[in-house]
């Protein structure tokens, strides 16, 4: 097992006027973080937090598509336009399948020694959508974080 | 609850981080904010209320209409934003990193199975 932890620090860097930029390396090569990420078995297991995500397809393949339901209250979806496994992935995601304002989405693999580096582009539609994205975190995954920010404040 | 407290009970639910969002565009009336949902009015009013509550958005009385809009100040208050939004990112990759230690334990051949986010394991 890698020991370095600097090896998974997530980095998060906003670039131009409508890209974020997500910067992360794992401890294990292209091929198997490849297969957890389009995996629609497995993707629900990381993506969301435990059951929330209730549907999880996709069809990796250029002019597939994917859909990523929450329940009811709102769902991702969207044309994938390029699969090169276990390197390259790229799609356009919409919200509640609002077509006006999608994210394009590039996702890179790279091997870095016995791992792989992450380097996930997100152009959002405008510099306003970037910063709603942003301000809000409509990400899944919150919980985890309320139940972190609620131990800080407890312990204060 | 204290008011942040509150503010963040109000922002653990999915549907009231997706409305927030959308008065993150400008003001909206309850039927502008249900139009996306597949759920009810009157379900989307209880998600206002409690936004409203936790102090996180407002009710303009405007004639007989009632819009609701963001109270900026009180959501800068709470948000480091890009922070926030790394935070969750985090919490993701942390859930894929345990995935992948699954996925590599089953490829090696040892009956545990894949683990993730889900109880029950």
């Amino acid at each position: 097992m890698e020991s370095n932890a600097d090896l998974r620090q997530l980095q998060v860097t906003q670039d131009g006027t409508t890209d974020i930029i997500v910067r992360r390396s794992f401890a294990h090569p292209p091929a198997r973080v490849w297969r957890a990420m389009t995996d629609p078995a497995l993707i629900p297991m990381w993506m969301a937090s435990k059951d929330a995500m209730t549907r999880c397809e996709i069809d990796l393949r250029p002019g597939g598509s994917f859909r990523y339901e929450f329940g009811s209250a709102f769902y991702f979806s969207g044309p994938i336009l390029s699969v090169d496994a276990p390197h390259h992935m790229s799609f356009i995601e919409y919200f509640n399948g609002d077509t006006v304002s999608g994210t394009a989405v590039t996702t890179d693999l790279v091997a870095a020694g016995s791992g792989t580096r992450m380097t996930m582009v997100m152009r959002y539609a405008s510099a306003d959508a970037r910063a709603a994205a942003i301000e809000v975190g409509m990400t899944d995954g919150f919980d985890e974080v309320y139940d972190k920010l609620e131990a800080v404040l407890s312990a204060t | 609850m204290t008011t942040l407290d509150q503010s963040f009970a109000a922002l653990a639910d999915p549907t009231r981080r997706a409305l927030i969002a959308r008065l993150a565009e400008g003001e909206a009336t309850v039927q502008d904010l249900a139009r996306p949902f597949s759920i009810s009015q009157p379900a989307i009013s209880r998600h206002l209320k409690v936004l409203e509550d936790a102090g996180l958005i407002e009710t303009r009385i405007e004639g007989t209409a009632r819009p609701r809009r963001l109270k900026p100040e009180a959501v800068a208050e709470l948000w480091d934003f890009l922070g926030q939004y790394r935070a969750l990112w985090d919490v993701q990759f942390q859930r894929l990193d345990a995935v992948l230690d699954g996925l590599a334990a089953h490829e090696q051949g040892t009956p545990e199975k894949p683990k993730g986010g889900h109880d029950g394991e």
